[in-house]
């Protein structure tokens, strides 16, 4: 790949509660260069790195691109979006924003690709590599630590992984904030 | 009857009803397999063994006065005190006609443990027995993973749903992702 990943700030626009990179270059960038960060608009799975769309980023994206430093998110106006603002928009979309968040930092922290699972019936797809370059990923579901889950839900969660042959991890954030993740395998 | 591991016994050993226990004549071959508490000269074995051996045949059992106690009768029995009873004597003896050697652990939780001998060497399990529809939390999870852990066992699920099917998981924490 020609391109470096990105010095410079990538603007994104807050379009509603969606958030759009709209620089065609940079976005393209964000995606193959620097950690395979959103979808492009009407393109489902990029073959090969010559797109030119616009890149939609997930609240999660976001959130952490603009921690790190690397986003600027842009209101209608034109006025920067502060993260706190970001975090409010997840937190109203998103049942179990924090925790869930927690979880998407600290995979990404692990240089992890995280993408959305929701094809897959998981929260999130994990990549070591990137999505189209490995065949393994495996499947984590964040849920909150206070839930309690049926029995069921473990059959289902082994009947699941040997389905789409994936390992499916459960996650949840404990007290203390840490990150805990669970596999569970059939075993007879 | 199902089939799997026998006692080994060709004619049902004679036990005596006392209290939570049935009393038998102390048998190395018994022991070796995993069952009861040797008293003095006797093994003391526990309500869900009891039952086991009962219903396949290797063992009678009597009250103090001589009368048959009947397997229906163990079982209403050991439910009195133990309303996991039945869960716990259909996992146990799933694990054991499966010809694993297993033992139902005393206390508030439905804890069996197993020992397994695979090819790779003997397998320890701390085998949970949980019903669907009850429900769990990740803080009862972790201190089953605890508890597994200082057991130097490897942590199972045992689910049972509502007609008493079995399916068994293992439970793995994932450290490195």
């Amino acid at each position: 790949m020609a391109e470096s990943a990105p010095k410079t700030k990538v603007e994104a626009r807050l379009v509603g509660r969606r958030i759009v990179v709209f620089d065609r270059v940079k976005g393209r960038n964000m995606y193959f260069n620097d950690g395979f960060y959103g979808k492009f608009f009407m393109v489902s799975k990029p073959k090969t790195p010559n797109v030119e769309r616009e890149l939609e980023l997930s609240v999660l994206d976001a959130v952490y691109l603009a921690e790190e430093g690397k986003l600027t998110i842009l209101d209608a106006e034109g006025n920067k979006v502060e993260v706190d603002v970001l975090k409010k928009i997840g937190e109203e979309m998103y049942e179990n924003f924090n925790e869930v968040y927690i979880v998407y930092r600290d995979l990404r922290g692990k240089n992890l690709i995280v993408k959305s699972g929701m094809k897959f019936g998981a929260t999130f797809v994990v990549y070591r590599l990137g999505p189209g370059l490995e065949h393994a990923p495996f499947l984590v579901h964040v849920l909150p630590y206070n839930s309690k889950l049926d029995p069921i839900e473990i059959v289902r969660a082994g009947r699941l992984s040997h389905s789409v042959r994936k390992r499916f991890i459960i996650a949840y954030v404990d007290t203390s904030r840490k990150v805990n993740y669970l596999q569970f395998k059939w075993l007879m | 009857m199902a089939g799997g591991e026998g006692c080994g016994v060709s004619e049902a050993i004679r036990g005596v009803l006392k209290g939570e226990h049935v009393e038998i004549p102390y048998s190395a071959e018994l022991v070796e397999k995993g069952y009861g508490e040797v008293e003095g000269e006797n093994l003391l074995l526990n309500l869900c063994e009891a039952a086991y051996l009962l219903d396949r045949g290797d063992l009678m059992v009597v009250d103090s006065g001589g009368k048959r106690i009947s397997f229906e009768e163990i079982v209403t029995l050991g439910a009195k005190t133990d309303p996991d009873f039945w869960v716990k004597l259909l996992v146990y003896s799933d694990l054991r006609s499966r010809g694993l050697q297993a033992k139902v652990i005393s206390g508030s939780q439905p804890i069996i443990v197993v020992d397994r001998k695979t090819r790779e060497g003997e397998k320890r399990y701390l085998v949970v027995c949980l019903e669907e529809g009850k429900r769990i939390g990740f803080r009862e999870v972790e201190v089953f993973i605890r508890r597994a852990l200082e057991a130097r066992r490897e942590l199972v699920t045992a689910i049972v749903d509502k007609e008493g099917n079995i399916s068994y998981y293992k439970v793995d924490k994932v450290i490195g992702v």
